[in-house]
């Protein structure tokens, strides 16, 4: 069977070698390839929902090669589902980029294409290697765009993301040879298979590596501070899709190799669910502290991230069902709030509250989107993220009511940086002279897609919990295992 | 098992170069070092003594299936080379354009430069 959402990947591969062509012509177009590139692979992404919409998972094959042998590519609920996010995000990226970016263009495009085509290829891979493969394409363009203004902070953020995103990437390929050297494959339902009834260290260790290597991609607690100083210094947009996107494709890898290979030890949750509780009140009480929007923004993607961990450590269904559901929402949260901090940072060119304060004059349509992001990001009823959050305090509730009291607490801080930074910027006191606002058609177009998305999802919540049901039901072994080995 | 510790000690060494060092190029080569620790285990795994080249040129299937080595981790480890082949491409160029923003590549005074 051919799974058409994995097209997306040799179609954003073949969008940045077509953007690197057409440079060479006219710069102009240069936008327009791109935005196409994110259209028809969104179409890819759209025509793969009937496949799996059953709750059927999907697998193909490269070249009839059969499956323990050959390339095995992999598709269900949850797969497809991030790949449609991706397919949002990456188009709102790509139109968001064509004013915000005004030099270089060609090479900022192709950078970002590869750094999607990377993404696409870690969700739909069923292959361990290739996971490690995805993963590297994924961080080498994001080390190009982080150093893409090629400022001082930004070159700084750039290098010390590069060997530390290196030094996971290295372990993950570790743990992939231990694996491998256990096991003698590379397929994970094989592998999954050979490894039950198998207890050696090897595989405590192996487990470990992978997870420790893949934690530093997701961005948890010990490992943020690269993260920080990536997402602060790269160009806004990139800021916006690392925040929303990366940091969740680190979060999916963990969990599809942990459910899948390893059936998700107990150990691993409670690692997941400590870190993650870490993670949620360290980003929320530093962001309160922060005086850069895209930093305190950062902080509050480190909070969110956690929030999801701890949903997922708490390893029941209902955990689970909400952590997935807030990683999409969280991913339109994040996306829209940067996007917003984008165009701020646009007009006034500073990111410093202290010096925003009134420095715009106040334009209607970004002053909305920013308050639905704080507010749908701090779980307000009617907005996306109370639906999710909402789940996740009951399953907090069924295991350890301490927790979801730390987790509603971590919410009212969210909503404490979060108003701060909204009345700062939009009804503080001008120090000197207000810049007129006036968003170019490509700014307003993200801004109010994705507010309308949390504001559908907020109001319809059960067709987020739909979805995350079934994106939960991608997390089952035994039939990921049936679908590829056959 | 004698190559395994060795693989382990250049890792290590590698991994001590990474963290421990300031220069921003000694740490991008304990970056080198410790890859290349990681594809002498990967071969190391697929070794075989006495293993002939896995090409098949006799059809002699059963015969090939008992005497060669494992292809497979050679193939990963040549796809990692590139890989790592295009990291060390991209560190050192962000490299070249911190030394000429910062004038050093020491990155604790990196570090106070950028203010």
């Amino acid at each position: 069977m051919i799974l058409y959402s994995f097209f997306t990947v040799p179609a954003y591969m073949a969008t940045a070698f077509v953007i690197i062509l057409v440079s060479l012509k006219r710069d102009s177009y240069v936008p327009f390839v791109a935005i196409t590139g994110a259209l028809i692979s969104l179409g890819f992404s759209l025509l793969a929902i009937p496949q799996v919409l059953p709750g059927t998972p999907v697998s193909m094959q490269m070249e009839e090669w059969v499956a323990p042998y050959g390339i095995t590519i992999f598709g269900d609920c949850l797969s497809i589902t991030l790949a449609c996010l991706i397919s949002i995000v990456a188009l709102m990226t790509m139109i968001f980029s064509s004013s915000y970016i005004r030099e270089r263009r060609a090479k900022y495009y192709a950078l970002l294409s590869l750094l999607f085509a990377g993404m696409f290829g870690v969700v739909h891979t069923g292959d361990v290697f290739n996971l490690f493969v995805f993963l590297e394409l994924l961080s080498i363009a994001s080390y190009g765009l982080i150093a893409f203004p090629r400022n001082r902070s930004a070159l700084e953020a750039s290098i010390k993301y590069l060997i530390m995103g290196s030094l996971g990437t290295s372990l993950l390929l570790m743990g992939v040879a231990f694996l491998y050297g256990l096991t003698g494959s590379l397929n994970m339902a094989d592998i999954a298979v050979r490894l039950s009834g198998m207890s050696s260290p090897a595989v405590a260790v192996s487990f470990g590596l992978i997870l420790t290597g893949l934690g530093i991609k997701a961005g948890l607690v010990p490992f943020h501070t690269l993260h920080l100083d990536g997402y602060t210094a790269a160009p806004t947009p990139v800021s916006a899709v690392l925040a929303a996107l990366v940091a969740n494709i680190g979060l999916y890898a963990i969990l599809r190799v942990s459910f899948i290979l390893f059936s998700m030890p107990f150990v691993a949750l409670q690692i997941l669910l400590w870190f993650g509780v870490i993670s949620m009140v360290l980003g929320a009480v530093l962001a309160l502290r922060q005086s850069n929007l895209k930093r305190m923004l950062a902080y509050s993607g480190v909070s969110q991230v956690g929030f999801i961990a701890v949903s997922v450590g708490l390893g029941t269904s209902l955990g689970l069902v909400g952590g997935l559901f807030h990683m999409v929402n969280q991913a339109l949260i994040e996306g829209l709030l940067f996007f917003c901090a984008g165009a701020v940072v646009y007009f006034a060119k500073t990111a410093d509250l202290d010096k925003l304060s009134g420095a715009l004059k106040s334009d209607r349509l970004l002053s909305f989107s920013f308050l639905i992001g704080v507010l749908a990001l701090a779980g307000i009823p009617l907005f996306n993220g109370f639906a999710s959050k909402w789940i996740i305090y009951m399953a907090a509730l069924e295991v350890n009511p301490a927790l979801a009291l730390l987790a509603v607490v971590v919410s009212a801080i969210t909503l404490a940086y979060g108003l701060k930074a909204y009345s700062v910027i939009f009804s503080g006191n001008p120090l000197g002279k207000a810049v007129d606002v006036r968003l170019p058609l490509s700014m307003k177009i993200p801004l109010v897609l994705l507010a309308a998305l949390i504001i559908i999802i907020g109001v319809l919540p059960w067709i987020g919990i739909g979805v995350a049901n079934l994106m939960a039901g991608g997390l089952d072994s035994a039939s990921y295992i049936q679908e590829v080995h056959i | 098992m004698l190559v395994y510790v060795l693989a382990m000690a250049v890792i290590v060494a590698g991994l001590y170069a990474m963290v421990m060092k300031d220069n921003l190029i000694k740490k991008l080569l304990g970056m080198g070092i410790m890859t290349n620790g990681i594809h002498v285990f990967l071969i190391a795994i697929g070794y075989r003594a006495g293993g002939i080249v896995p090409i098949m040129q006799d059809l002699d299937f059963q015969r090939f299936s008992l005497a060669a080595v494992d292809p497979l981790p050679q193939a990963l480890v040549l796809t990692s080379i590139v890989i790592n082949l295009s990291i060390m491409a991209v560190g050192l160029s962000i490299c070249i354009l911190i030394y000429r923003r910062f004038g050093t590549l020491d990155s604790s005074r990196i570090r106070r430069l950028r203010g």
